[in-house]
This record gives structure tokens, C-alpha cells and sequence, in this order.
């Protein structure tokens, strides 16, 4: 049994009259310490799935298990405590709390886990070392988001869900972030999944996954990734 | 412009609950304002309303000399008089069946017709029509029982003075009220205890008077203006002051008529004090002159015993000397008596020498004769022995012759012979010496006998002689007795006048005393008449000042500023004006925060909203429009309904608490459309200013900067930070708490402003009702220790009250109590005088000490206590003077202390000060008691004794305490509902737009797996923190408004407590973070349905 697993799952948004089905049949696994790439144009609910995947939102059907552990059948409760302990999540928009120095945030996902990482620790290793005390303000984009990176690694969880994490950030700054991620899962054996609409992060995925309306269009296992420096968009 | 406007309709369907708080926290602030300030002015205007319908005087006119018809028709004549009631006024003590006497008010009813004033309205029964009926007022009550029609109300039993009733006993055949008598407290009387407890009605003619003791009038114009203005002052004023410069010209005039009938009794008086003087001074003259011959007569007799007493010493000096004589006298006769007697004894040692020798002789002679007689009877026996022998010889010669003659018996015979020779010559000598002997004895007889005649010629000279001077010795004694016995006879008739004289002395001196007596007597007598005549004389004089000051005369011109009930009423609902003042602010400006943050909050949602319109060409002024529309709708519709609601409800409930104390009608609340528009006008203003300064500062802005999000808040290290002691030590969710605090600072104020404002409400809620039984209680069991008191008679003496109690095991003591006005430069207050028999036992039934401190103020024999709100009002504490005045005499009182006190004023004054102030002993009139186990018994006691007029329970004072004072928990009720409204509605507003801002945060922290207890937690510890900081800074604010709201609503008679109860601290605390729980769970609703989702979204 995979590590990540989806059979057949969809979602159904009831709007007004019109049922929009945002998953419709998503079915795909992935391996334990993968680098995946999820890859689809706009609106072809890629963030559904990762939505779903994170325990943010609920499927209409279908079955979703991480490490052998049935998400789909989980209560609100249950969500939360997979949330909690087995999912960290990386924002587009970074989401910090504004009013807690780097460090802080931090903590602030840590200090709810079972087995957290040393803030500090983390930190150090997304190269934050020397900006620990200082507001998210006071960031700039990319630390900003290395600051979300080792908040969601801080929880030392078993899945790392990243949503467009270089979507506000310019090419460079989005590379290091990449890389960063890249590192981590090398490093520490952690999955992580990154959902982008950019084919060009497909490169360093160790697989890829194609959604498109809904479906898994194509999902393809890269025998060689590439590091993160080297691809370009 | 018409989608725009359907923009505005839509905004405010879908922010419903937005709009609603807008509403209901405009409706709350303008309904209070609106309702607490129409208190006060329905008050008067329901009180003017009555006073209008049943014709209240404007003017009450009181005479010292009474009003006659002709001051009537005088005052009918005044300019701006519209009516006048001349009316009978009379103060009796009467009592209901077996019930305890009170003092009644008379009044005359008013005649039909235009003069009608003061008309009482009938409420039960019917009006009086025949003689010996009367009606009373509703509010009567008499020792706690209430009046029914056909009562019959008992004068007391006085004896009749002049201007009295016709009747002793007045059937009560209705119940009636009146404008007259607004309020239960019906004013002062000069009788009885001093306080007015009933009131009633009598036909005109049951008054027995030359001369009326009242005038009612009304002013023209007055009716139609409000009583309580200003413009009615002055008309009324106008009016006034006419009517006194008329006083000046109708007061002579009756004066005369008073004075001269007067002035005649009292000259006639005089010359009959004048006539009686002078028989009393004949009269003593004429006792003096008998005084004075009684003495002289003393005196005569005096000088007679003198002269006797002379004469008697004389007497005794005469005596005296006679006895002298007769006791030289004795001596003499005692000196020849003994020389007589020595004289004696030497003749008798002679004759006794005589006898002795005469002795010798005779002696001498006898042994001569003895020795004869032996001679004699020696010769006798030689005879004898002769006569034998010679009988022997004759015989024996016989014998012989016839006998052989022998030769032996011759020789015998011769023996014989011669033997009788020899005797015979023997007897021969003998014979002879006999013979001799004989001779000797003769002549010592011969000799004897000489002797013997010679001594007794001696002794009978001596005898001779003795006698002769024995006798002349008796002659003398005989001379000595009689002058002895004539000396003792003078002695004794001496003695008797020595006698005499002292009797006479005796005599002399019990006249004397008499004298003496009498003299006092007639002094005393004296002194008496003329002190009689002194105080008559003294009586003249004082009538003469009293018919002297008469002279001036005054006339009381009395608007409705001194009628009781008005009065209390003009004070209540003023009081109310100046609560209306505090509260309506705080909800205003909680009002105004809250529109202005909700405003704020809204405008910033719609920051991109606004961009869009300005970059579709909308100007700003339209844009501005939306939100003004937007604020101003809940505004004008909270403006409407509030003030309806509170024109009808504060006023209803403040005047229902009133009601307790007053005989009033019901509520005339009206709209007023007045405050309605004040404060939809301070309020929109308000509200459309701070929507406008929130759009204006985005409409400054660029359409371009206004489509992208704004910059969020930056987050800042705060100051509890440098303290690492304490910011160390807290935990993680703590310190985001703190941080979260002081990021939204506008938050902070608001939120602690309206939490404050709710607590500060609920303290001063609790903390009326804290006041108000605080009075009962510490009154009734702190600081009165006793339990009972009962009313008198005056005068009431030790022994007496003995009498009442001692068999019932209570404790008591006597004490003083009077009705009496105490004041100084600033005010004047009616005060109970009480004089306790002793200054030591009284700190067994009284407290005193002081407020705060409970200090213990101690009560000596200088010692004069005043009331703590008495010390208030006056403005006057230890060491400072006061006046004291019963009505007809005014008196200076140096206050030593202030003590603790709630219910009506008192002076305490030691007895020894009373005497020294008033110049007499006070009067003891009352009992304070300490009840013995055996209350029944006690109580049967003091109903059963006549020296009792009545007797409390202060118990049960304190029950009617506590009823009146419940009037005030509705007050209290209100307040607290408010509160409650109020921190409802600014909690939610707030926390309601703290989770709207903090959206995506916690969207966020629910991604991060935080449970929802964790993320309420997150959200609520800073509404739970600033609800206690609030809360904190409300109690403040709370002990302040409460100082103030209690000293506005103090009912005069009383002292509220000024102290708030921790309990009520805690209370207040619990209550708002009760209402800041249930704001939480309601948000709690609202956190549960953010989107997590929410949190992947770009910031909009």
C-alpha cells in the first residue's frame, strides 16, 4: 500500500441550480519520502485535492488513506488532530500571524504538536537563523515564506502540503524556496507535495501529477529529477 | 444611481446583524436619554395637571392676627387676584377607637363656586354634609391602621380653648386627596409629636373662630403655566409682593380692632393688679404694726424680770451676810462648848484625884477593919478553945473527984489548967490587941469620914459651876438655832423668787420665739404676695410687650414652594434631572463607539468596493453617500423606537416607585418631541461624522492602492516585553494574547469603555441597593440599640416609669424627644431634639461613632451630637454653633461631634446642656427600651398604662422602612437590565468585528490543526481580558457614579450608605463576564463556520 493514497475522489460544489464537480474521480498514489509535483491550469482542482489531502476540506466520495490510516472516513475531530499532527501546510500567501516574530510562528504550530522540532533548529536550517526575532513585516517575501516552510516542518509532520508556494514570490527568491523544499525532502525523507499550475517544477519532482477538469489527467514517476537550481521557468 | 442604491438595500440585508447593533445600541442610548429626561418634567407636568384640576392655591395668605372679611375683600381688590377662599385651619390631637393619638389637620371645605381652591377629590364615600362629619385623606393612617368610611375620628380630651371645634367626635364618611397634600408627609405641627399624620375635611361652620386662620387664592394667568417655571414664579411673585405691601395697610387696621379689645382687658387687668396690690400692702402693714406692739409689750416684761432679778440679788447678798454672822456664831458657841467641856474634864480629873484618895481612906479603913475582924474571930476561936478546955477541965475535975484520984489526971488536970491559963491569957491579949485595933479603925474612920466630907463639898462646887456654864452654853445654842432657822426661811423664800424670775424668763423667751415665728411668717407671706404681685405685674408687662409687638403683625404670603408635598416633588423630580444627566452619557458614548467601530470596520471591508466605484467613474460624494445611508437608517429608526419605548417606560417605573411616598395621579407621559430630535441629532450627527472620517480616509486614497489589499497591521514588540520577569514566565498563547491586546488599540479603548461603562453601571445598581439596606440594617441593629420606644406623657418622672416597667424585666431609659428646626446661615433643617435622662446609660441604647472609622464619640455633660446628613446640609461639625428653634424661640447650640446616622435628622443633647441652653429640666416624654425576654408581657404593659400615648417596635420601623425603600429596587432592576443590555451589545460588536478582521488568522490556525476549543480559546482570551480589564476600571468609574447617583436620589429624611459592598463588587465582576461568556458562545457559532479554506485565498 502506497503511503499517500486517493481512489476516486470527488467533489461536489452545489452552486444555486448547477452542481460544479471541483474532484471528479481523483485517483493517484504516492510513495513514502517523494517529491511530488502536482501540476494543472486554473481551475482544474488541483487545490481541491490538496484541500482535501490537507484535511481542510471534506470529499463528496471517494477514499483517501496516508500512511495506511483511512482520512476519508475522519470526523471533524479526528480532521483536526490530522491536521494537527500528520500535515504541514504551506501557503500561497504565506499567512503568518502578523503580530508574532518569526520564531513565534513557529512556535506557534509547534507547541500543539506531539513531537515538535526545536523552533529555533528549524529555523536555522531554512536559514532563518539571525531573522528569529523579527516580525513577519520586517521579512521579506521569500524569508517570509521559509519562515511558513519551518513552521510547517517545525510540526515534524508526516506530509508536507505546499499550495503555489512561490506564487508571491519573484523567480529567485522562488527558486531558493524550491530548493529549500527540494533539501528538506532529501534531507529528512519527509513527503512533500507542492501544487503549482508551472510545468516547470515537474523537472525536480520525483513524480508528477497532472490534473486537468477534475481528473488525473497523467501521473508520471521522473526516474531523475532535477535539482531545484537547475530548472527555470 | 438606482443599482447603487440597491447596493445600499443589499449591504444592509446581508449585514444584518451589523445593522441591528447599530440599532439597538442607538435605541438604547437615545431611549435613555430620551426617557430619563422626560422623568423629571412628567413629574411636574403630571403634578402641575392635578394641581391645575382641582384648583391649588397659588398663594396661601396666614395671618398672626387672623384675616377678617374686610382683608378678604381687600385682597379680592389686589391686582392679578383671580380667586380667594377665606378657610379654618386647626391642628387637634384625635385618636381612632383605642388607637394611639395623632395629630390631625383640619381644614375647612372649600365653598362651591368660582372661590373654590384646593378642592379635595373625592375617592370613596361622599363629601360631609351635615355637622359632625368629616372626610380624610387616603394616605391616612393613624398608628399604622388604616382609615375606613364610617371611623369616627375622637378629639383628644383637652380642655376647650378658643378657636375650637364644635364637635369631639367627627364621622369619617369619605376618603378623599387632594393637590394640597402631594406627598405622606404632610408638614409640622406645634402639637403632639410635633408631626402631621392625618389630614381632614370639615364643613366651614364646624370652626368656632371670629376670625379665619387661612387664605387661598389663585393668580390670574397662573393656572395655564407650569408651576415649577420660572414665568409662574414671577407672576405668582407679582402677586406676592402686592399682597404684602397690602399686609402693610389691612394690618394696622386689625391690629387696632385686636389690640383695642385687648388693650381695654388688659388696663382693666391692670387697675385690679393695682387695687389687689395695695390691699395687699395694707394688709401687711397693718401685720407688722401688730409684729412691732407685740415685741414692745416683750419687752417691758423683759425689763420687769431684770429688776426682780436685782432685787433678788440683793437679797442673796443680805442673806448671805446674816449667814456669815450665824456661822461665826456656831463657831463661837462650838469654841466655849469645847472650853466648858475642858473645864469639866478638869474638875472631874480633881474630883477623880479626890475620889482616889478618899479610895486610899477607905482602903486603909477596911483592911484596919479586916485586921480586926481577924483579930476578932482569932479571939473567937482562943475562946472557943478556952471554953473547951475548961469544959474538958470541969468535966474532967468532976470526973476526978468521982474517978480515984490519980495522980496523971491531976496532972492532965493540971496540963489542963494551965493550958486554959495560958489561953486565957492569950485571950487576954488579944482581947487587948483587939482593943487597939479597934481604936485605929476608929480613928481611920474618924479620918475617912473627913475625906469623905471634904471631897463632896468639893464636888458639889464643881458640879455647881459646870451647871452654871451648861446652861449659859444652851442659852447661846438656843440664840444659834433660831438665827439658823431664820437664815434657812430666807434662803427658801430667795429660792422662790429665783424662781418666779426664771420662770418669767422662760415666758419671755417662748414670747420672744412666737415673735420670732411670726415675724418669718409674716415674711414669708410677704415675700409670697409680693412675688404673686411680682409675676402678675410681670404678666401685665408681658401681655402689655406681647400687645405692644402685636402692633406689627405679619402676614405670611406663602407660594407653593413651601407646601410640603410640592416642595418634595420639585426636589424628586429634580433629583431625577440631575440622574438623567450621568446615566444617558455613558450610554451615548458607548452608542457612539460602537457605531464608529462597527462604521470603521465596515468601510475597511469594503476598501476594494470603494475603488471599484471610484474607478467607475462614482464620485466621492456618492460613495460617501452609501456609507452615511448606511449608518443614518439604523440610526433614524433606533432614534424613533428607543425614545418611544423609553418615554413610556422610565418614567412610568420611576414614577410608580415614587407613588410609595406620594398621593398622586397617574403618569401624563407625553413624546416629547424635543428630546427625540436632540438626540437623533446628537446621535445622527455623530455617527454620520465618524462614518464620514472612515470613508473620507479611503477615498484620499488612489482607486489603484484601494483595489489591493492593504498592507496588514505590522506587529510590534510591546513594553511587557523589557520585562522578561513577567513576560518570561507566560506562556506562548499568553504572550500572542498581549501582543494581540495592544495591536488594535481602537479595540482596547472601545472595548474597555464599554465593559467599564457596564460594570460602573452594575456597581452603582448593586450599590444603591446596598445603600439602601445598609440603612435599614445598621440604623435598626448597629447604631439604634434599642428595641423599642415609647411616647409619654411629659414629664414623665423616674418613679413613674418605674411604675410602667420595672415588673416586665425591661431595660429602659428616659429621654427627651422634640419636634424642633435646627439651622445655620445656609439651611434650616426639621430635626428631632433628644435629651437623654444620662449621658453615661444612654451609649446603652444609642451608638454614636463615626461613619468610617466606627469610631466611638463620646457623649458627656457638654456634650451636643448632631446627625451626620444634618452636618451635610448645614454645613456645620464639631465646634461650630447652631440654631435650634421651636417656632417661637431661638437658641444657640456649640456642637461637639458629628455622628453616624441614616433615618431623619437628630440633635442629642446632654441634659445638663439642655438645662443650661433652655433654662430648664427637660421634659421627659419618651422611652427607650431594651425588651426582656418576655415581650408580650411588656408590650401588654405599656398599652395598659395610661402615662403611654403610643410604642414602636423598632423591628417593625424597620419592615416599613425597608417596604418604602423597596420603591428604589426597581430603580435598581432598571439599571442593571441596562447594563446588561449594554455590555451585550458592545461585547458582540466587538467581538464580531475582532474575528471579521482575524479572519484569515484564524483560518490559518485551524489549518495548523488548532481544535475548536483552541481556537476560541486564542480569539476569547483577549475579550476575556480586556472584559476584566474593563471591568476593573469599571468599578472605579462604578464607586464614583454611585457616589453620585446616591447623592442625587437621597430621599431628604434619610442618609443613604455611601459604601458599596464587595460582595456587590464581585457581583458586578461575575454579571459582565457572564454577559461576555454568553457573547462567547454566540461567537463561538461564528468561528465554528470560518472557512479554512478562507485561508488560501489571496488577501482581499
Amino acid at each position: 500500500m502506497a503511503f499517500v493514497e486517493f481512489e476516486n475522489v470527488t467533489k461536489i460544489y452545489q452552486m444555486g441550480e448547477n452542481r460544479i464537480a471541483a474532484a471528479d474521480g481523483v485517483t493517484f498514489s504516492v510513495e513514502k519520502g517523494e517529491f511530488v509535483v502536482v501540476v494543472g491550469p486554473s481551475g482544474a482542482g488541483k487545490t481541491t485535492v490538496l484541500n482535501i489531502l490537507g484535511g481542510i476540506d471534506k470529499p463528496t466520495s471517494g477514499r483517501i488513506s496516508l500512511d495506511g490510516e483511512l482520512v476519508s472516513g475522519y470526523s471533524d475531530r479526528q480532521l483536526t488532530q490530522y491536521r494537527r499532527h500528520d500535515v504541514g501546510f504551506v501557503f500561497q500567501f504565506y499567512n503568518l500571524v502578523q503580530n508574532l516574530t518569526a520564531k513565534e510562528n513557529v512556535e506557534l504550530a509547534a507547541q500543539i504538536c506531539r513531537d515538535p522540532l526545536p523552533a529555533e533548529k528549524v529555523l536555522e536550517e531554512v536559514g532563518l537563523k539571525d531573522r528569529m526575532d523579527n516580525f513577519p513585516a520586517q521579512l521579506s517575501g521569500g524569508e517570509q515564506q521559509r519562515v511558513a516552510i519551518a513552521r510547517a516542518l517545525a510540526k515534524n509532520p508526516k506530509l508536507l502540503l505546499c499550495d503555489e508556494p512561490t506564487g508571491a514570490l519573484d523567480y529567485n527568491t522562488g527558486k531558493a524556496v524550491l530548493k529549500l523544499l527540494q533539501d528538506t525532502c532529501r534531507q529528512t525523507g519527509k513527503t512533500v507535495i507542492i501544487i503549482t499550475h508551472n510545468s516547470a517544477f515537474t523537472a525536480m519532482a520525483d513524480r508528477v501529477i497532472r490534473i486537468r477538469s477534475g481528473k488525473v489527467a497523467e501521473m508520471t514517476v521522473n526516474p531523475d529529477p532535477m535539482p531545484a537550481e537547475r530548472i527555470e521557468w | 444611481m438606482r443599482s447603487f442604491t440597491k447596493d445600499i438595500l443589499r449591504s444592509i440585508r446581508k449585514s444584518q446583524s451589523r445593522f441591528w447593533a447599530i440599532f439597538g445600541i442607538v435605541a438604547l442610548g437615545a431611549g435613555f436619554f430620551c426617557g430619563l429626561n422626560a422623568t423629571g418634567s412628567d413629574m411636574r407636568r403630571t403634578s402641575d395637571a392635578y394641581a391645575d384640576r382641582s384648583h391649588l392655591m397659588d398663594v396661601e395668605i396666614l395671618s398672626t392676627l387672623g384675616l377678617t372679611e374686610e382683608d378678604v375683600e381687600e385682597i379680592r381688590k389686589v391686582d392679578g387676584v383671580q380667586a380667594v377662599m377665606p378657610a379654618y385651619q386647626k391642628d387637634a390631637m384625635v385618636k381612632l377607637g383605642e388607637s394611639e393619638e395623632t395629630v390631625a389637620r383640619f381644614h375647612s371645605l372649600p365653598a362651591e363656586g368660582d372661590d373654590s381652591i384646593n378642592e379635595p377629590v373625592l375617592v370613596e364615600g361622599r363629601m360631609p354634609e351635615n355637622e359632625g362629619e368629616c372626610v380624610v385623606g387616603t394616605s391616612s393612617t393613624i398608628g399604622g391602621k388604616e382609615i375606613a368610611i364610617g371611623d369616627k375620628l375622637v378629639l383628644a380630651e383637652e380642655k376647650a380653648e378658643e378657636n375650637d371645634l364644635n364637635h369631639r367626635e367627627y364621622e369619617i364618611v369619605g376618603l378623599v386627596e387632594t393637590s394640597y397634600y402631594l406627598s405622606f408627609s404632610m408638614g409640622t405641627s406645634s402639637i403632639g409629636n410635633g408631626r402631621v399624620g392625618l389630614y381632614a375635611y370639615l364643613l366651614p361652620g364646624e370652626f368656632d373662630s371670629d376670625c379665619y386662620t387661612d387664605l387661598f387664592l389663585t393668580v390670574c394667568g397662573a393656572e395655564e403655566l407650569d408651576c415649577f417655571s420660572q414665568e409662574y414664579r414671577d407672576t405668582v411673585d407679582a402677586v406676592q409682593e402686592k399682597l404684602e405691601e397690602l399686609s402693610e395697610t389691612r394690618l394696622p387696621l386689625r391690629r387696632e380692632e385686636l389690640v383695642g379689645e385687648a388693650q381695654e382687658e388688659l388696663d382693666k387687668a391692670k387697675a385690679e393688679y393695682e387695687e389687689k396690690e395695695s390691699e395687699v400692702n395694707t394688709q401687711l402693714d397693718e401685720a407688722q404694726q401688730q409684729l412691732e406692739d407685740a415685741e414692745l409689750l416683750l419687752n417691758e416684761k423683759e425689763q420687769q424680770l431684770q429688776q426682780a432679778e436685782e432685787s433678788i440679788e440683793e437679797n442673796e447678798r443680805t442673806l448671805q451676810e446674816a449667814k456669815e454672822q450665824l456661822d461665826l456664831g456656831w463657831k463661837e458657841y462650838e469654841n466655849g462648848r469645847d472650853m466648858l467641856e475642858s473645864q469639866k474634864a478638869q474638875a472631874q480629873a480633881q474630883l477623880e484625884e479626890a475620889k482616889e484618895q478618899l479610895k486610899e481612906y477607905e482602903d486603909e479603913y477596911d483592911s484596919g477593919k479586916m485586921q480586926v475582924d481577924l483579930a476578932t474571930s482569932a479571939l473567937g476561936l482562943v475562946q472557943q478553945q478556952l471554953d473547951l478546955t475548961q469544959n474538958l477541965l470541969d468535966s474532967l475535975s468532976k470526973a476526978a473527984e468521982i474517978l480515984p484520984e490519980d495522980g496523971s489526971v491531976r496532972e492532965n488536970l493540971e496540963a489542963l489548967q494551965k493550958n486554959v491559963d495560958d489561953l486565957q491569957q492569950q485571950c487576954a491579949q488579944k482581947q487587948a490587941e483587939l482593943e487597939e485595933a479597934n481604936r485605929q479603925l476608929e480613928q481611920a474612920r474618924k479620918e475617912l469620914d473627913k475625906a469623905q466630907q471634904e471631897y463632896d463639898t468639893q464636888k458639889q462646887l464643881a458640879d455647881e459651876q459646870l451647871a452654871q456654864a451648861e446652861e449659859q452654853m444652851n442659852d447661846s445654842y438656843e440664840q444659834l438655832r433660831e438665827g439658823n432657822q431664820e437664815y434657812l426661811s430666807g434662803l427658801t423664800q430667795l429660792n422662790q423668787a429665783r424662781k418666779q424670775v426664771q420662770d418669767g424668763k422662760k415666758q419671755l423667751e417662748q414670747g420672744r420665739e412666737e415673735l420670732e415665728e411670726k415675724k418669718q411668717q409674716f415674711e414669708e407671706e410677704s415675700q409670697k404676695a409680693q412675688k404673686e404681685l411680682r409675676s402678675a405685674k410681670r404678666k401685665l408687662q408681658d401681655a402689655q410687650t406681647e400687645l405692644d409687638n402685636v402692633e406689627q403683625g405679619t402676614w405670611y404670603v406663602l407660594d407653593r414652594s413651601t407646601n410640603v408635598g410640592f416642595a418634595s416633588m420639585e426636589n424628586d423630580s429634580s433629583r431625577m434631572d440631575s440622574l438623567c444627566t450621568v446615566f444617558p452619557v455613558i450610554f451615548f458614548l458607548v452608542a457612539l463607539l460602537v457605531v464608529l467601530t462597527t462604521m470603521t470596520r465596515y468601510v475597511e471591508e469594503e476598501r476594494i468596493l470603494i475603488g471599484t466605484y471610484k474607478a467607475l467613474g462614482y464620485g466621492g460624494g456618492t460613495i460617501l453617500m452609501k456609507y452615511t445611508w448606511y449608518a443614518a437608517v439604523p440610526t433614524l429608526l433606533g432614534c424613533i423606537v428607543g425614545p418611544l419605548i423609553g418615554f413610556y417606560a422610565l418614567p412610568e417605573v420611576v414614577w410608580n416607585a415614587y407613588r410609595l411616598m406620594y398621593t398622586v395621579p397617574d403618569l401624563i407621559a407625553p413624546v416629547r418631541f424635543d428630546l427625540m430630535l436632540a438626540s437623533l441629532a446628537i446621535l445622527m450627527l455623530t455617527t454620520v461624522a465618524a462614518t464620514m472620517a472612515a470613508v473620507l480616509e479611503h477615498l484620499r486614497e488612489e482607486p489603484a492602492a484601494l483595489m489591493m489589499p492593504r498592507a496588514p497591521k505590522n506587529g510590534k514588540h510591546v513594553l511587557l516585553e523589557h520585562v522578561p520577569f513577567i513576560w518570561n514566565r507566560l506562556s506562548f498563547t499568553h504572550k500572542v494574547t498581549v501582543r494581540n491586546l495592544f495591536r488594535y488599540k481602537k479595540r482596547l479603548v472601545m472595548t474597555i469603555t464599554g465593559i467599564a461603562g457596564c460594570t460602573a453601571l452594575l456597581v452603582t445598581g448593586f450599590g444603591i441597593k446596598d445603600s439602601i439596606s445598609d440603612i435599614v440594617h445598621l440604623e435598626y441593629s448597629e447604631l439604634s440599640l434599642y428595641n423599642y420606644s415609647a411616647a409619654t406623657v411629659e414629664n414623665l418622672s423616674a418613679e413613674e416609669a418605674d411604675e410602667i416597667l420595672s415588673e416586665t424585666g425591661a431595660e429602659f431609659m428616659r429621654c427627651m424627644m422634640k419636634n424642633m428646626d435646627c439651622s445655620t446661615g445656609r439651611d434650616e433643617r426639621s430635626v428631632y431634639l433628644l435629651v437623654p435622662e444620662d449621658t453615661v446609660q444612654i451609649s446603652l441604647y444609642l451608638n454614636f461613632r463615626t461613619r468610617n472609622s466606627h469610631q466611638e464619640i463620646p457623649f458627656g455633660e457638654d456634650s451636643v451630637l448632631i446627625t451626620e446628613k444634618l452636618s451635610d446640609k448645614l454645613g456645620a461639625g464639631a465646634g461650630d454653633t447652631v440654631t435650634l428653634s421651636d417656632g417661637t424661640h431661638r437658641y444657640q447650640v456649640k456642637v461637639t461631634g458629628v455622628v453616624e446616622h441614616y433615618v431623619y435628622d437628630y440633635v442629642y443633647m446632654a441634659p445638663q446642656v439642655y438645662k443650661e441652653v433652655f433654662g430648664k429640666e427637660a421634659a421627659m416624654n419618651q422611652l427607650l427600651i431594651q425588651a426582656p425576654e418576655d415581650v408580650e408581657k411588656m408590650e401588654k404593659a405599656l398599652e395598659q398604662s395610661e402615662l403611654v400615648k403610643t410604642y414602636v417596635n423598632v423591628a417593625e420601623n424597620a419592615a416599613d422602612f425597608d417596604r418604602m425603600l423597596s420603591s428604589l429596587d426597581l430603580v435598581v432592576m432598571v439599571i442593571i437590565l441596562c447594563a446588561g443590555l449594554l455590555a451585550f451589545i458592545v461585547l458582540y460588536n466587538l467581538t464580531n468585528i475582532n474575528v471579521t478582521e482575524r479572519q484569515r488568522e484564524i483560518a490559518t490556525i485551524k489549518v495548523l490543526g488548532f481544535t475548536d476549543r483552541e481556537v476560541n480559546a486564542y480569539v476569547y482570551r483577549e475579550t476575556f481580558l480586556l472584559t476584566l480589564l474593563g471591568s476593573l476600571v469599571g468599578l472605579v468609574l462604578g464607586v464614583i457614579l454611585h457616589s453620585y447617583v446616591i447623592n442625587t436620589v437621597e430621599v431628604d429624611m434619610v442618609m443613604f450608605g455611601h459604601d458599596v459592598k464587595a460582595l456587590s463588587f464581585v457581583i458586578s465582576i461575575i454579571i459582565t463576564m457572564l454577559f461576555s461568556a454568553i457573547v462567547n458562545l454566540v461567537i463561538n457559532g461564528k468561528l465554528k463556520k470560518i472557512d479554512m479554506v478562507e485561508s488560501l485565498k489571496s488577501v482581499d
